[in-house]
């Protein structure tokens, strides 16, 4: 039963990885832009959910939230990425890795040091049983809308015209823009939409991690290896990936406590060095 | 249609092109010759707004100034360009692809427009593979993809650069005959960047030649044509 329940842990915390990779896979893949801020609106899902889901209600306020972060998103491409589109990858990483640490201190002050607890909502508050096996109902909560989130970028980049675009975007930007699509329009509303998930993502995360100003910090790194890991802009390859260090890192405290927090990068070794494009990437703007 | 006045096109302090002017009349097929590295590709991404290089000098398409204007602006207002190493898209199908250069020109007064029933009328093997991604395509046919997915576009003009480069003969003729198909149908004004061809230049309404960066020959194709040793001497043909 542990097993199993570990496992089933493992699947939620894939998916929530996988949701917050998706839009930092995204953004990198449109704009060649390794955006390290994406953290930071991971953690203002979070902050802005705590602030206002008394007041307005669970569901109204997990709307709300993922729409304040994505204002944010917005913002951030205007003032910070906008100055690093073209250039060498290293100069994004570097400015946006800046802002995000900016940024959690700003929180820090604002909202204090402490740690803030969120409930989970009622309709999701309990267990579910199955024989002699129970599981959180919260946990199947995430999964279920995690997975939702994946399938709707997912149909998104595969069933619409946009996404065709967005698509075609990461292959070879320059091509798209001479075939008359607004580049930069489409830089902008990929970057709300993956601020959006990430808020989404860091208000799921809530009730089970704390609110706390670093909880962008713990999931920005493996963020970027499932990036790495799933290829870049690959939806399916993303998923995969990110199911495979939350089964790790579950897991991993059944064969090797210790070495658990080491795991994903020795999978993030083992899967670059046979496939340097990740599982399922292809050719990019970045190469 | 487009005149280019005194154009200099730099890649960072390097400078490819000196001085260029050409003045393309709306419907005509136009020849731009030279030798590798002669500058005519720099040409062709300055005039679509590319970067790099860095220009200066006045492009005007319909008397409006789109000197380093976005590429999707100068797509949008009716130039369509059909890069030299095709740049089709791998990650996406064919009709995918085509649908990416759909969009409509409000600039052009003809009632006849590209579709995606001319791209399949055209190029047969596009509606036989229209299901299958770009990475399964031979060079012949991603050259075909790239033609049409730019006509789906409707250009009032299209910008060829060496449409037959890297094709075996057969190939190459098939897609010479599919643009002078289309320009019959169509009466798209066109540039063609080669380094020389014989077969368009029988069709072409003017052509320049360029070498070291510079304009070294304006005139009748018939002049080139006529004239082996002209051909020998400024394009190393004939």
């Amino acid at each position: 039963m542990l097993t199993l329940s570990l496992f089933l842990n493992g699947i939620v915390l894939g998916l929530v990885y996988a949701a917050v990779a998706l839009g930092f896979s995204l953004v990198l893949g449109v704009s060649g832009v390794i955006n390290f801020a994406h953290s930071i609106t991971f953690t203002f899902g979070a902050y802005f959910f705590w602030a206002m889901y008394k007041h307005v209600g669970y569901l109204p306020a997990m709307l709300l939230a993922p729409a304040a972060v994505a204002v944010i998103g917005f913002f951030v491409e205007r003032l910070v990425i906008r100055r690093v589109y073209g250039q060498d990858p290293l100069f994004g990483l570097l400015i946006t890795l800046g802002f995000a640490m900016g940024m959690e201190e700003l929180i820090r002050m604002v909202f204090g040091p402490a740690t803030h607890n969120v409930d989970a909502p009622s309709f999701a508050n309990g267990v579910i049983i199955f024989g002699n096996f129970l599981y959180s109902q919260y946990r199947l909560f995430i999964a279920l809308v995690a997975a939702i989130m994946v399938a709707a970028v997912w149909l998104f980049t595969e069933k619409s015209r946009y996404g065709t675009v967005v698509k075609a975007g990461m292959f070879n930007s320059e091509m798209v823009g001479a075939l008359g699509h607004d580049l930069y329009k489409m830089r902008i509303w990929i970057l709300v939409l993956g601020s959006f998930i990430a808020g989404l993502a860091g208000i799921l995360a809530a009730p089970i991690w704390s609110v706390k100003s670093g909880m962008g910090s713990s999931i920005l790194m493996p963020s970027f290896l499932i990036v790495l890991m799933g290829g870049l802009g690959s939806i399916p390859g993303t998923l995969v990936a990110g199911l495979m260090v939350g089964i790790t890192l579950s897991m991993g405290v059944l064969v090797a406590p210790r070495f658990v927090d080491i795991m994903p990068y020795i999978l993030m070794g083992l899967i670059v060095y046979f496939w340097p494009r990740g599982l399922m990437g292809q050719q990019n703007i970045i190469e | 249609m487009l005149k280019i006045e005194n154009l200099d096109v730099f890649y960072g302090q390097a400078q490819v092109a000196f001085k260029i002017s050409l003045h393309i009349k709306r419907g005509h097929f136009v020849g731009l010759f030279g030798r590798n590295g002669s500058g005519k590709s720099s040409v062709f991404r300055s005039i679509m707004g590319l970067k790099p290089p860095r220009v200066e000098g006045r492009i005007l398409f319909n008397d409006t100034d789109i000197t380093a204007k976005p590429s999707f602006t100068i797509s949008k207002m009716g130039i369509g360009w059909v890069p030299e190493d095709r740049k089709i898209f791998p990650n996406i199908t064919i009709k995918r692809n085509l649908q990416l250069g759909e969009k409509s020109n409000k600039a052009l007064k003809s009632d006849r427009l590209f579709s995606y029933a001319d791209a399949y009328r055209f190029f047969p093997k596009l509606y036989e593979m229209r299901d299958k991604l770009g990475s399964q395509m031979s060079g012949g046919e991603q050259q075909m993809l790239t033609i049409a997915r730019t006509m789906m576009g409707n250009p009032s003009l299209l910008l060829l650069d060496e449409p037959t480069e890297g094709l075996a003969p057969n190939i190459a003729r098939d897609v010479m005959k599919m643009i002078l198909e289309i320009r019959k149908n169509f009466n798209t004004t066109t540039i063609v960047v080669e380094q020389f061809s014989e077969t368009l230049l029988k069709h072409m309404d003017y052509c320049y030649v360029m070498e070291m960066g510079e304009i070294i020959f304006t005139g009748e194709p018939r002049l080139l044509l006529d004239d082996e040793g002209l051909q020998r001497r400024l394009l190393g043909v004939g």
